[in-house]
């Protein structure tokens, strides 16, 4: 058996006639519809076709291109199979062994599951499960995820302006002194961008930020586990079962 | 691991009333629900229904306004009294005499608390509310976790934070707001602030200091909406509009707070909060070198 893959001009290729898998108008379009979502799934997932280049396997999608107007379609040629052997292909192409683990799948995006045609009795299932995930959903502290310039913690555009406004004033230095501090309140602090900036500091440094109160450190992880907790006593109460 | 509590002993809830005696809906959702515990009505001096809310009730707790105006920043110089900051600032004292470690503040008007969480779960048969026949189990977890993470006041959700989806669920580092429902502790005193937007002002003010606050977002408590009702805060807003609080905020916290729009149909003035300019972050320790 020899297996060829290369990408071909869709009028070089043939439907078989003798096809036993059926599509529905309405599936036909919903196919149609997932292709033009995901493109690469055909270059992942190529037509399969004898050295005739008859369709053995892909023929829905290869009438759902068809129909998109497609030119071109990559596709795996299989030469040296027996009609035997490739009848077998087809019956064993088409089907589905094993079920999806609805465990798993619930922890994924629901709506993305439905965009993508998964088999409504199990949407039914996700939606019937008693079981909820609450971890994935309750990371209640801060991770820290970029790398941060010192600058990009603070803006002082507003208090410069105000400095330089007041400084040029003529006023007692008592006066002068109240309203420079006033115009501290206008510096501007990105809390975000200094719990970014704490992970990648020094630990003298990172000292400092934490007694400036600029960052609050969960010690222990001390919120985090009894906000977990808290969630778990209320939906034990409720009857809910949780993983 | 934290300080033992005892219930009964050291916990206490408050509901603030004002000229509404005879329409107290937060006993009746404590009542209803078979709350064990102490609570007492806070009135003050000045309410012209004092009478009748001690014939009514013998729980009440009068407190005077006067005690607490030149300690309380109100952020103007209108002089109003007929605002409940006061009586915010009150409850401190009030906790510390009756001996009571913890204290819950209410408002008058709640009509339910409820529950709501960012996935889809079961509500089974006969458990259809999560405190039905049983808030002391609700009060007393909240309290555990209180005490446990030793934050400066914690609150439940209010039926508008949880507009705008999940994010209000997995961003407690962030967005530390307390209101209306205040979970506190007689030792480490809080001075509400503003004529106006008190909460709002508070959280803003001390959370930038580095004070701890957060509300639980699962357990949601509900209230008639504001300004329909007769009595409590709504001559304040009958005479200064609702927009005037918004400006109370500003003041307090001039960075991180900006006034916007809200409203899909009906626009009106509100505050934002930009939470990345308000508070410090909340981050794990694992991140500490």
């Amino acid at each position: 058996m020899e297996i060829e893959q290369k990408i071909v001009n869709i009028k070089e290729i043939k439907e078989n006639k003798d096809n036993p898998r059926k599509i529905s108008k309405s599936q036909l379009e919903r196919l149609k519809l997932s292709l033009q979502k995901f493109p690469e799934m055909l270059s992942i997932r190529e037509i399969v076709v004898d050295e005739n280049m008859v369709i053995l396997g892909g023929n829905m999608r290869y009438r759902a291109l068809k129909e998109l107007g497609e030119k071109t379609v990559p596709v795996k040629i299989i030469k040296g199979l027996s009609d035997e052997q490739k009848k077998e292909f087809i019956i064993k192409d088409n089907n589905i062994y094993g079920e999806w683990d609805v465990d798993i799948l619930q922890t994924w995006d629901i709506d993305l599951l439905k965009d993508w045609d998964i088999d409504d009795k199990y949407i039914n299932k996700i939606n019937d499960n008693k079981y909820v995930n609450i971890n994935k959903v309750l990371v209640n502290t801060y991770h820290p995820d970029k790398i941060v310039n010192i600058n990009d913690c603070i803006n002082t555009e507003k208090y410069d302006y105000l400095c330089k406004k007041i400084n040029q004033m003529n006023i007692s230095e008592d006066i002068r002194r109240f309203l420079l501090l006033s115009a501290t309140r206008f510096i501007e602090f990105n809390y975000k961008n200094i719990a970014n900036y704490y992970a990648s500091s020094s630990k003298e440094v990172q000292n400092m930020i934490e007694e400036l109160l600029l960052v609050i450190i969960d010690v222990n992880d001390i919120l985090q586990n009894n906000y977990l907790k808290f969630t778990k006593d209320i939906l034990k109460r409720l009857g809910v079962n949780y993983e | 691991m934290s300080e033992q509590f005892d219930y009964k002993k050291d916990f206490v809830v408050f509901i603030l009333s004002y000229g509404r005696s005879r329409n107290i809906k937060t006993k009746y959702l404590l009542d209803k629900n078979n709350y064990t515990g102490d609570y007492y009505i806070i009135c003050s001096k000045d309410d012209k229904s004092l009478d009748d809310y001690k014939k009514l009730y013998n729980n009440v707790i009068i407190f005077d306004k006067n005690d607490y105006i030149d300690k309380t920043d109100t952020i103007d110089n209108l002089n109003e009294t007929k605002i409940v900051v006061y009586a915010r600032n009150a409850v401190y004292d009030i906790a510390k005499n009756l001996n009571k470690k913890y204290f819950l503040v209410l408002d008058d008007d709640y009509d339910t608390l409820d529950y709501r969480f960012p996935f889809k779960i079961e509500r089974p048969q006969g458990k259809k509310i999560l405190y039905e026949n049983n808030l002391d189990y609700l009060f007393k977890k909240t309290l555990e976790f209180f005490i446990n993470i030793d934050f400066d006041i914690i609150a439940y959700a209010q039926r508008g934070d949880l507009i705008g989806g999940k994010g209000f669920y997995d961003r407690v580092y962030q967005k530390r707001k307390i209101m209306n429902s205040f979970f506190c502790r007689t030792d480490r005193r809080i001075w509400f602030k503003g004529t106006s937007n008190e909460d709002v002002n508070t959280y803003l003010y001390y959370g930038q200091r580095g004070y701890k606050f957060l509300t639980i977002p699962y357990v949601i408590i509900k209230q008639e909406i504001t300004q329909k009702q007769s009595g409590g805060l709504t001559d304040f807003y009958k005479n200064y509009g609702t927009y005037v609080k918004s400006f109370y905020s500003i003041i307090i916290n001039p960075i991180a707070v900006k006034l916007d729009l809200m409203g899909n149909k009906y626009k009106r003035i509100h505050h934002k909060i930009n939470w990345d300019l308000a508070v410090p972050y909340i981050i794990s320790d694992k991140y500490k070198k």
